[in-house]
Parts: C-alpha cells; sequence; structure tokens
C-alpha cells in the first residue's frame, strides 16, 4: 500500500455525500465496483475518440475475497492515466470536467456519481495512475480531503510490472465496505454480469471485462446474454419536445420466451435507458414497473440527450440519490408518458391474448353465430340469385334428407308488394310439412327490389313426393309451385346395422369434431360397450358405453337407430394431409371411419374472432365491426367480481358471460341487419330508428337468446389462463 | 323405320333458331330445352339429334369457335350427360340409350321456359364461348396488369416487363413477341374479343416502338 505523504482540504461538507452518494452505495453497492470499471471504460473511449487507440479494451476486475469481511477489490486499466493536474481535477468536487464516454460532455463532477465517490466507499482506497512515465498516487478521506502519495515520480519497469500497467493506466484498490454483503467471488461475478448499469458495456464488443479471483487466479469474462426473444413487440423512434427543441428516442421492446425477473438492479425484465454506447442511467417499465403481465416485455431506449447532459446549466436527469431516472425532471416526465403510452398499447395487444377460449369451440361458434345471423337477417342470399317478375322458388326443385330441416327461398319482386301482401304457402303432400312461416306477409314496401323469404320445410317419410305452392291471395291467381322429393337419410341405414356415417370425414388439422355412430336398434342387445381403437394421428376415446337402461336408450334413438356422437381429435399440428383412422366394434360388428386432416377453412362472415381482452373499457363486451371481432374486457370491474378462482367452472360466471356474449351479439345482429336495409327488421322512423332497434333486440334476445346461451356458456367453461 | 329416321332429321334441319335472348342462360338449360323440344315433337331424343336440336335452336351457344356453321358437339355431350344427366338429374338416359327429361328437370325447364320469356332473370352470366384454348388464353391475358392497367387508362403506367409478361414472352426471348402478339390477335378476333383486339394493338404499337428505338 502507498504511503500518504500530505493532505488536501476536502471543497464540501461530508454530510453532503452522506446525504447523496453513500445512500446511493448502501441501496446498491455493486455500483461502487461498477462506477470503477466505467471510470475505466470511460478513459478508453477518450482515447478511442482521439484516434490515439483501438479496440479491445481490457479492464480487470480483481477480488481478493474473505469470509468474514468484504472482499477488496483492484481495478485496472491501460488507458490514458492522469496526470496530476488532470487527478486533481477528477478527485475534486465543485469543478467542471470533461467526464463519461462523451468527450464533448463537459459538466459538474457534482451531477453524477464519479471516480471520487467510488474511492471514497472503498475503505484504505489508493488510486495508482501512471501517464508519460510519471506516477502519481492518491487517496480520498471520506471527510473529502485528498490524500497524496508519490506525486509525478518516474516510474520503474519493475513499478510497471508490479502495478500491471504497460504504458499508461490507473489502479484503484480499496476494501469494499460493510455494507457489501457479497462474499463469494463467483457470486460477485454473477451479479456484475446482471447488473443493469453494467448490462450496455458488457454487451459492447469493444471492452472485455475480466473478474479475476486474486486468490486462485480464476478469470471470468463478464459478459450479459439478452433473453431468448420470442418476437419484437415495437421498434419504433420518436421524439420528446423539451425546451423548444426535439430529442430522439429509439425505443426497441421485446418479448421474452419465458418470464423474467422483475425490477433493478437484476432484473431481466425492464428497459434499459441509456445514452451514448454504454451509459445507462435506468432501468424501468416506467408506469408498469413491476406488473405481472409485463414480465416477459424487455428492450431498451436509446437516448440521444447529450445536448442536455452536456449542459452544466441544466438539471440533471437522474435523481438526487441515483435511483435512476428523475421522474419530475420535466424532461423525464414526457419521456415516460411517451413510453407508458406505448407499453399500454403493447399490454392491451399482449393482455388480448392472456386468455384463451379453446380454439375449436370457439370456431364451431363463431360459425354457428354466423349461420344464425344469415337466418336472422333473412337474406342468406344476399343478391338473389333470379330476379322473377313476380316471386319465384329457388331452387325450383330439391331433394331432402328424411328427418332433416332443408331451408328454400321464395323470392318477390318488391314491385308486386301492395297493401295486404300476402303469400300462402301450402304442401300438397301432408308427409312434406312447412314448418315455417306458412304464410308471407309484407306490410311495408320494401326497400330491395326483390325480398328473399326462407322457408323451413321437414319431412320424416322416406319417398315422399309433393310440391309446395305459393298463391298471392287476394284477387290474383298466381301461382308458383316447387318440386320436393324426400329421400333416404344415410344414418338410418347404417352398413352391417352398425356403422359410423359417413364412413370417411375430414378434420381441421389441430382441431376435434363429432362424427356419427349409427347402431341399428335391432343389433343392439345387452353388450353395452363399443370399443374404439384410432390410428396414431387420432384421438379418441377408448371406449363409449350406450345407456344402461332401456328408457334412456330411447332418448337416444332417432326412427331405428340409435345415433352416438363420438368426439374424435388430431394429435398435435401439421399432418395436414395426412390420413388415419377409427375402428369402432361392437360384439362382432365393426366399422371403420377414414379420417383426412385437412387445413383450416377461414371464417367468414359477421364474426370472425372472439377474445378476451385486457382493454380498459368502461364497456363489458364490443362488438368491433369493422374487424368483425367480439371483444369481452376482463378488466372491467363486473367482470373481474365474476373472476374468482375456477370461474370458468363456476355457474354465475358462465351466466354471465352468456348473457353479456347474447345481448352484444344479438345488438350487433339486428343493427348490422338494419344498416343492410334487411327486411327482416322494419323500421317505421327511419330518423330515430333507436327505440324500434331496442325493440327488435328484445324480440330477437327472446327467440334466438336460450340457444345463444347455451353456446356460450360452452364456451366460457373452454376460457383458460396463460396458455398463449 | 328409315323413313321415320329421315322425318325426323328434316324436322331439325327445319329448326329455327330460338327467337329471343338466350344468350345469357347456362348451356345445361339450354340443353334441356332442346331435349324437351324434340320430345314435344315426338323425337326420341338420341344424343345426334339433342347436338342437331341444340345447335339449330341456339347456334350462338353452340357453334365451333370460328366455325359458326358447325355444331360444338364436344360441349353438347358434357352438357347432356355430365351435367343434365348424372350432376343435375334433370335427364335420364346416356348415349347409347337416350335421353327423357326427369321429374325434377320438368321444374328445371319450366324455370328456364320463364327465362327465355324474360318472366325470370338470372342474375348469373354465364360464357358463351366454350373453353377452349382461345378462351383460356384470353381469359389469363385479361387478368394481367397490363391489361388491367389499360382497361383503367393508366397506359402510361404500362412497361415493357408488364407487356411481356401479357404475352407471355419471357425477357430473354423478345424475337416472340410477333409471333405471340400474332397468336393472340387470332384468338382475340376468334372470339370477338374487341378490348383485347385493342389491348394487342395498343401492346404491339408499345413493344414495336421500343424495338426499333
Amino acid at each position: 500500500m502507498p504511503e500518504e505523504y500530505k493532505i488536501e482540504k476536502g471543497e464540501v461538507h461530508e454530510k453532503f455525500w452522506e446525504r447523496t452518494v453513500r445512500e446511493a452505495f448502501k441501496n446498491d453497492p455493486f455500483r461502487i465496483v461498477i462506477e470503477l470499471i466505467k471510470n475505466a471504460a470511460d478513459s478508453y473511449t477518450r482515447l478511442e475518440k482521439r484516434g490515439t487507440t483501438k479496440p479491445r479494451f481490457e479492464i480487470i476486475v480483481k477480488f481478493h475475497c474473505r469470509k468474514k469481511n468484504p472482499p477488496s477489490i483492484e481495478v485496472l486499466d491501460n488507458a490514458e492515466g492522469m496526470d496530476s493536474i488532470k487527478l486533481k481535477e477528477a478527485l475534486k468536487y465543485g469543478t467542471q470536467t470533461s467526464m463519461g464516454e462523451d468527450t464533448e460532455a463537459i459538466t459538474s463532477a457534482e451531477k453524477g456519481i464519479g471516480l471520487k465517490d467510488a474511492m471514497m466507499a472503498l475503505e484504505d482506497n489508493w488510486l495508482t495512475t501512471i501517464n508519460n512515465g510519471l506516477l502519481n498516487e492518491r487517496n480520498k478521506h471520506l471527510n473529502f480531503d485528498t490524500g497524496i502519495g508519490r506525486e509525478n515520480v518516474a516510474v520503474t519497469d519493475e513499478e510497471r510490472r508490479k502495478l500491471g500497467i504497460a504504458g499508461n493506466g490507473t489502479l484503484v484498490s480499496g476494501n469494499l465496505p460493510d455494507y457489501f454483503h457479497e462474499r463469494k467471488f463467483a457470486t460477485i461475478c454473477d451479479r456484475l454480469i446482471h447488473h443493469f448499469l453494467l448490462r450496455k458495456l458488457l454487451q459492447n464488443a469493444k471492452f472485455k471485462v475480466f473478474g479475476v479471483d486474486s486468490d486462485t487466479n480464476e478469470k471470468v469474462l463478464l459478459q450479459h446474454v439478452t433473453p431468448k426473444v420470442e418476437r419484437l413487440l415495437l421498434d419504433e423512434t420518436f421524439d420528446v419536445d423539451y425546451n423548444r427543441k426535439k430529442y430522439k428516442i429509439h425505443l426497441q421492446v421485446n418479448k421474452s420466451v419465458d418470464a423474467l425477473p422483475q425490477g433493478k438492479p437484476f432484473g431481466e425484465s425492464g428497459l434499459l435507458f441509456f445514452y451514448g454506447d454504454y451509459s445507462v442511467v435506468d432501468f424501468t417499465l416506467c408506469h408498469f414497473e413491476r406488473d405481472i403481465a409485463y414480465s416477459k416485455c424487455f428492450g431498451e431506449v436509446k437516448m440521444e440527450i447529450e445536448t442536455i447532459i452536456r449542459d452544466p446549466t441544466e438539471a440533471p436527469l437522474v435523481d438526487e440519490k441515483r435511483r435512476g431516472l428523475d421522474p419530475e425532471h420535466p424532461f423525464n416526465r414526457r419521456l415516460f408518458e411517451e413510453i407508458n403510452h406505448r407499453l399500454k398499447e403493447i399490454g392491451e395487444k399482449e393482455e388480448a391474448s392472456k386468455y384463451s377460449f379453446d380454439e375449436s369451440t370457439k370456431k364451431e361458434i363463431l360459425r354457428e353465430l354466423n349461420k344464425i345471423y344469415k337466418e336472422i337477417k333473412g337474406t342468406g342470399l344476399r343478391e338473389p340469385p333470379i330476379r322473377p317478375v313476380t316471386f319465384a322458388f329457388y331452387p325450383v326443385y330439391i331433394s331432402m334428407k328424411e328427418y332433416e330441416r332443408k331451408i328454400v327461398s321464395l323470392i318477390i319482386n318488391s314491385s308486386i308488394v301492395s297493401e295486404d301482401f300476402e303469400i300462402f304457402l301450402e304442401s300438397t303432400n301432408v308427409d312434406i310439412i312447412i314448418k315455417r312461416p306458412k304464410s308471407i306477409k309484407i306490410e311495408e314496401k320494401p326497400t330491395e327490389d326483390f325480398v328473399i323469404k326462407q322457408i323451413e320445410l321437414y319431412s320424416e317419410k322416406v319417398g315422399a313426393r309433393g310440391e309446395i305452392v305459393a298463391s298471392r291471395f287476394p284477387y290474383h291467381l298466381d301461382t308458383e309451385r316447387m318440386g320436393v322429393e324426400v329421400v333416404e337419410n344415410p344414418i338410418f341405414s347404417p352398413a352391417n346395422g352398425f356403422a359410423f356415417v359417413p364412413d370417411k370425414t375430414t378434420i381441421v388439422d389441430g382441431g376435434e369434431k363429432k362424427v356419427d355412430l349409427c347402431i341399428d336398434k335391432l343389433v343392439i342387445d345387452e353388450t353395452r360397450k363399443i370399443e374404439l381403437v384410432s390410428s396414431d394421428l387420432i384421438n379418441s376415446p377408448g371406449e363409449w358405453l350406450l345407456p344402461e337402461k332401456e328408457q334412456d336408450l330411447q332418448k337416444h334413438m332417432l326412427k331405428n337407430v340409435v345415433k352416438v356422437e363420438i368426439p374424435i381429435r388430431v394429435k398435435g399440428t401439421n399432418h395436414i394431409g395426412e390420413k388415419g383412422n377409427v375402428k369402432a366394434s361392437y360384439g362382432e360388428r365393426g366399422s371403420n371411419l377414414n379420417v383426412t386432416v385437412v387445413s383450416e377453412p377461414s371464417i367468414s362472415g359477421l364474426f370472425r374472432d372472439l377474445r378476451f381482452s385486457g382493454k380498459k373499457t368502461e364497456r363489458i363486451c364490443e362488438f368491433l365491426r369493422e374487424e368483425a371481432i367480439l371483444e369481452v374486457y376482463y378488466k372491467h370491474p363486473l367482470v373481474k367480481k365474476y373472476m374468482v378462482k375456477n370461474f370458468n367452472n363456476r355457474l354465475d360466471f358462465q351466466t354471465f358471460m352468456a348473457d353479456t356474449l347474447t345481448r352484444e351479439v344479438l345488438r350487433a345482429f339486428v343493427t348490422t341487419a338494419v344498416e343492410e336495409s334487411s327486411s327482416r327488421f322494419p323500421i317505421f322512423n327511419m330518423d330515430h330508428p333507436e327505440a324500434e332497434i331496442e325493440d327488435h333486440i328484445v324480440h330477437e334476445y327472446y327467440t334466438n337468446g336460450p340457444k345463444m346461451h347455451e353456446m356460450f356458456m360452452q364456451l366460457a367453461r373452454t376460457l383458460k389462463l396463460g396458455e398463449e | 323405320m328409315t323413313g321415320d329416321s329421315m322425318k325426323d332429321e328434316d324436322v331439325i334441319r327445319q329448326s329455327v333458331e330460338y327467337n329471343g335472348d338466350y344468350e345469357p342462360l347456362d348451356k345445361d338449360r339450354l340443353v334441356l330445352f332442346a331435349v324437351n323440344y324434340l320430345e314435344s315433337k315426338k323425337i326420341e331424343p338420341t344424343f345426334d339429334k339433342i347436338v342437331a336440336a341444340a345447335f339449330k335452336l341456339f347456334p350462338k351457344k353452340f357453334s365451333l369457335i370460328g366455325f359458326p356453321e358447325y355444331p360444338d358437339g364436344h360441349t353438347i355431350y358434357y352438357c347432356v350427360y355430365n351435367h343434365c344427366t348424372l350432376d343435375k338429374k334433370w335427364l335420364f338416359g346416356n348415349v347409347q340409350s337416350a335421353f327423357k327429361v326427369t321429374e325434377r328437370g320438368k321444374y328445371f325447364l319450366d324455370e328456364t321456359r320463364k327465362m327465355l320469356e324474360g318472366k325470370i332473370v338470372s342474375t348469373r352470366t354465364h360464357l358463351t364461348n366454350p373453353r377452349r384454348k382461345e378462351t383460356t388464353f384470353i381469359s389469363i391475358l385479361k387478368k394481367t396488369n397490363a391489361y388491367k392497367k389499360h382497361m383503367q387508362g393508366d397506359e402510361a403506367l404500362i412497361d415493357e416487363s408488364d407487356l411481356l409478361e401479357a404475352l407471355r414472352v419471357p425477357s430473354n426471348s423478345k424475337g416472340l413477341i410477333q409471333a405471340n402478339l400474332t397468336k393472340y390477335l387470332e384468338y382475340a378476333r376468334r372470339i370477338n374479343e374487341s378490348s383485347v383486339i385493342k389491348f394487342l394493338e395498343f401492346a404491339g404499337k408499345r413493344l414495336g416502338g421500343e424495338n426499333n428505338a
């Protein structure tokens, strides 16, 4: 250890240091080491900017670790070194000096933690520096006095070897203070690697920072590895207006594959605020700090703020206790506002996928909704395929399956619609039933040129033939006819009395569906077990049990068969085009279902998606017409109220969801149909249709509500958290 | 027997083109109508008679491209057997057994009559020309950027590569320009595509001018 020959009095009272720097170091003692490393790095950078040296720049941080006491430390660089004049400036408070990685930055030494602060935090500290062959030794006392050892002494080769400084350079040594609690070399290195203040420097290829265990001579290159990126969420450059100037900010936000630890100083989830190449000033997610929803967000904010840093009249951007950017500084306030706004948008998008419905159930429901909408609107065919002078059936002849309803259209030319216009519908065969409507009334003159009315037919009599006759009354003898034949429904004649109907099917890649297994009642005996075996590609239940009691079995009976719906599922994804099968056997009878995996058809219609969103709105649920998306906002207080433990299995949650979604969907149906001039929803007062629209919605709620409730209850049960 | 057959053929020969706008209708319906026409004349609808009758009644729909005086038996075969019989089941029968309008077919025949009389208008448009090489390639040409820009009046935006693409000339085989242009013009004239003819004339001028330059 050098010898102290004289003392230079300090410039400020030690209370100042107590109040500011020591506080900062106590909160985060690694900053002492980091300040010394950064000081060495800055010295290299200044040399590089002057063009006198090129990378790579080595900084050696030696630790002598002891079990019961804090480690001692030596930080060595081979950078510019300091002569006695520069040394005096560097260790003095209140003067202006060039500092940091920016050689043009002349700023008050009071503004940042620097070399002298780090030295003061070290017990028995000494700084030895060589510049142009002259050696200087200094130390800092806790009362700000500067101790002076050798001054401008010519350095010998032996001394150089001992110090490890071949040309110019600096060595700072001392004992870390009591509040530095780490004792193990490996832990200290790990902490330094993860410390946010050192992160940019360790990522910088120009610098090599080595940790050395002085006891074992183990040498570790300190390197920071960025978390694995799942995807880039945002990469944007924007300006922050401050004092009539614009400052460029480059913001990059990534989403990591795994959730990251949060918070300073060792967290990974957050934004690294820095300027220059490696001068980190903060690590925070602003308003969203420690918000679990952002635990996969990380990135950096590069600030082109050198002019603010250089301005000696400007208040420091970093707060007095060096915790990070001062939130009260007007520049920081604006910067945080801009970033909060962007993080909020990211959060909303990300949180939309935080909860998810079961995909196949959701798609099934979306398709069903679009089908119901077509039916409700009354114009399944928006553009009539034919334009009759009066009215005509479309198509003019149909084959329908027994026990299955069939929809046909009657297209009416609006020009023939007058007061009391009515068309009566009649079937010439009693076995062919017109389910609805029995007659068609149009009371108001339609706005479209043609009105399409849907007619639902049904028959249970295979082989029945007949006509549906549409007659226009009163005072007209116009009649139109359509032919109907009822054909056999293949579900009633399963091959060998036990078969999948149909015996081949397609299934969406990664999806699931139900297939019909039909059993003729004549082949059902005491056995109740149906065995199922599927190929590797397909997942199906291993067996299916028919109801034990005869009366329960009757409930599944349709005409002469028992129809069982067997769920099947594709194992995993990426099987498009592959084929599989499911074999069912009942006693000695068997049936084979061939399954082909196909790509998913796109959903078209009024609703294309349904999602649980994290947006904060005053609404519980909203149909976004332009995007064709139905959103439910789980941050709404009423939704939150129902989202308690195991919410998706709770009847109150399911009912609440079902009712909310049903009402919103029906509102969307009616308002959209009215806008599309559907004749299904006549509006008397076109200037103020709101009340009438509400009436239509209520009406639809009573007619279509129960069916939708059931669908949405089913959907609510599939809501799950965390699978994105 | 021979005399009866001759009589049928004479009846068909004497048939005249349907007096009405039949071009918007699809060919299957017109074939159905022709079969019923034969039945109504007590002529057995054998395949050859259907071909002759369909052509006599609706020559604009059933003639060969470039040969309006000859019937397009190939197209009529597809309509009568593949479509009307196998798919739509408007007819019953086959080429060996002759054809017959089914119960189902009667409803569509009735609808077809109404369409021919203008009581019902079909909103779908149907091709008049059969799908042959000429229609196929002119149809592809109509989908090219150069043709679309030409139709929008954006001729200034059409560059040489657009035109070469439209004429299916690889950029390293510019010697094909004249040959392809001639062939396309021939096809367009044969199927009476006046807008395509104009486009090809424009393409000829533009490419010819550039070549000379």
